[in-house]
């Protein structure tokens, strides 16, 4: 028992039992599988902004910019399509853009040693910007070819939850299986003994940011094709849900310490208990205060198992 | 084994604190069936503005609480709107609400063209559209502010009216593309060029939806028209700048303003007499018509040409347009004796 309280992963699960419990007497429909099918679509889209903000945040970074370039990516997909590109194309171009953003974020806070709050912070407007500009604000419809990857289904299960599942357990076994997990653990837990073991921090700190920035301009796609068209207003307030998924599930701000289980789980709480409250018409401004309210409380929580822990690599 | 404790204790805390919630969820629920038998068998519509929490919305919400108190027995309906006025929160929302499989959903759409596969989806669930405030592509009916002829109609025989129909006018506008202020300038000026022959409108501004830009247009304006009888100000927040204008340059009486706003700002202004009357709809006029208008379309169905009755707001008759159909709010003219009848 004292193992399990213990154990962040342990109380995720409970949590989310929880939820689901209380959700399903508030909703005759919220038990059901075209309900929970459906569902995973939102979860899979959340998790997928968390799994890159949780590699930032490995890092002892943040990334502010993960939904402004949502937004870009959409918009760039959008034009492409437009302009006659084939679909494919489009979406390497939009993929591109994002690894570029993320370079960009990386190499200012890494290279010109600028917070990475800050530099985030501002690469979030001009990203913002660049796709309103663009775009000039208005919706761009993409072609019905795409529609698959974000309205389709593999067997019963969306594209959305295969893609970011998969996404989940490759980037996992890099980090817990390679030594580009060590490196990052190495950074985000103490950034000067990492310079003197040799580690090459800017580069790999970089990838983190690459990394953060093509799965937001993935997200971008997805949501993109779910949605069936483009607009640059897009992800506004994302960024803020990728903090709360990582740090609900486990991380710390302070860096070297994430759990993308964790990040897993705690976006399919967090969606979860959104739209449960949305089919039990529930008013969104409650919403927002309940979610605030048992946020607060679960990272709290949280941080009675952080503070015990030693860095595990 | 302290600090297990006080772990145990927030999960309990949590637990606790969703159970309550969820017991609420079920009271609510259980209050409204008392009312009227099964709630099964009741009409559900679902309602959502653009965005809430702000004082429009908040006025459109009182109206729809009437008409769901009036139909309690019949119909069950709820509010439910993004706390960001975007469209992809709409998205979502609409998305979990669709398996819930209402009858009637009423939409203010923040962007028609990123809405409507959401709607086709709905309308394929077997679920009724209408859209109501901002037009949706996709809708069975749309529930319209004031016809736009009418509307203009009103503002420049306001207007007239009151510089004895002759004499040089000015507008302000918001911008020169949005579709309601180019219909609504349309109408004024066929109304002056059938009605009023001796009235002129010497300029037209643009100043966004800015109080102080307004205030500094026309300004201007009565500077370099000094012969200037008129203002018309189009667009709530710059109606309050114009008069603010005139009453500062000492002109009261002698430059009359008249346009569109909000009975709260505008009833300073209607009290001291710097104008005389301001054109609109009624906020709470407009969610309670939303809601007849949905519950007739899931009762009896609507037709074009065919009138209903929505509750005390009296008759109203669908007309074809360009998507399906449409009903307008009637246009209400607020004084210094009624403007503290409305609260928005």
């Amino acid at each position: 028992m004292k193992k399990l309280v213990k154990n962040n992963f342990f109380v995720l699960i409970l949590v989310l039992v929880i939820v689901m419990a209380v959700m399903s007497g508030m909703s005759d429909y919220f038990l059901t599988a075209d309900y929970l099918l459906n569902a995973t679509r939102f979860i899979s889209e959340t998790s997928m902004i968390g799994l890159g903000m949780t590699l930032v945040i490995l890092t002892g970074g943040i990334d502010l910019s993960v939904g402004s370039m949502m937004a870009l990516s959409s918009v760039c997909l959008g034009l492409t399509c437009q302009a006659g590109i084939p679909a494919g194309l489009a979406a390497a171009v939009s993929l591109l853009v994002g690894i570029a953003g993320g370079a960009l974020n990386g190499y200012a806070v890494c290279k010109m040693n600028l917070p990475a709050l800050i530099v985030t912070l501002a690469t979030m407007g001009l990203f913002r910007g660049i796709a309103l500009g663009i775009s000039g604000g208005s919706a761009i419809p993409i072609p019905k070819s795409l529609y698959f990857l974000g309205q389709g289904s593999i067997g019963p299960l969306p594209v959305q939850l295969v893609i970011t599942t998969t996404a989940y357990i490759v980037i996992a076994f890099f980090i817990y299986k390679s030594n580009f997990g060590i490196y990052l653990k190495g950074i985000g837990y103490n950034e000067e003994v990492a310079v003197f073991s040799g580690i090459k921090v800017t580069w790999n700190k970089v990838k983190a940011y690459m990394l953060s920035g093509f799965f937001a301009a993935f997200l971008g796609i997805l949501f993109t094709c779910r949605v069936s068209s483009a607009k640059a207003d897009y992800g506004s307030n994302y960024e803020m849900d990728a903090i709360t998924i990582a740090v609900f599930g486990g991380a710390s701000l302070a860096g070297g310490k994430v759990s993308f289980a964790g990040s897993y789980i705690a976006a399919v709480i967090i969606v979860l208990i959104r739209l449960g409250l949305t089919t039990a018409a529930i008013q969104t401004e409650i919403q927002s205060v309940i979610i605030g309210l048992i946020l607060i409380l679960a990272v709290a929580f949280n941080n009675f198992v952080a503070s015990k822990k030693k860095i595990e690599i | 084994m302290k600090k297990h404790v006080k772990k145990v204790v927030s999960v309990l805390t949590v637990a606790v604190m969703l159970l309550s919630l969820a017991a609420c969820g079920k009271s609510d629920g259980g209050s409204s069936s008392d009312n009227g038998g099964d709630s099964k068998d009741k009409v559900k519509i679902v309602v959502m503005p653009k965005v809430v929490g702000i004082d429009y919305y908040n006025a459109v919400q009182k109206g729809v609480d009437k008409a769901s108190e009036e139909l309690s027995d019949v119909a069950e309906i709820t509010w439910q709107g993004p706390t960001e006025a975007t469209v992809d929160k709409q998205i979502e929302m609409l998305e979990t609400i669709i398996p819930t499989k209402p009858d009637v959903i009423c939409i203010a759409a923040n962007d028609p063209a990123a809405i409507q596969p959401t709607l086709e989806k709905a309308q394929e669930a077997g679920i009724k559209v209408v859209s109501w405030d901002a037009d949706a592509n996709v809708r069975d009916i749309f529930v319209n502010l004031v016809d736009y002829t009418v509307f203009g109609n009103a503002v420049i025989d306001s207007l007239a009216s009151q510089i004895g129909e002759e004499g040089d006018i000015a507008i302000i506008t918001t911008t020169f593309t949005a579709t309601n202020q180019v219909l609504w300038i349309e109408a004024i000026e066929a109304r002056i060029a059938e009605k009023y022959p001796n009235i002129k409108i010497v300029d037209t501004r643009e100043a966004g939806e800015d109080t102080q830009k307004a205030n500094t247009l026309a300004s201007d304006l009565m500077k370099s028209y000094p012969e200037l009888k008129g203002i018309i100000a189009l667009g709530a927040p710059n109606l309050p700048g114009a008069v603010n204008a005139v009453v500062s340059a000492g002109k009261t009486g002698e430059v009359i303003v008249a346009g569109n706003s909000t009975p709260n700002t505008m009833k300073p202004y209607l009290e001291d007499g710097s104008i005389r009357d301001v054109q609109l709809w009624s906020a709470p006029d407009h969610g309670y018509l939303s809601v007849y208008t949905a519950y007739q379309l899931a009762t009896e169905g609507l037709e074009e040409g065919k009138a209903f009755t929505a509750g005390d707001m009296g008759e109203f008759t669908p007309e074809k347009d360009e998507i399906s159909m449409s009903i307008g709010l009637p246009l209400v003219e607020f004084t210094k004796d009624n403007v503290g009848d409305y609260d928005f």
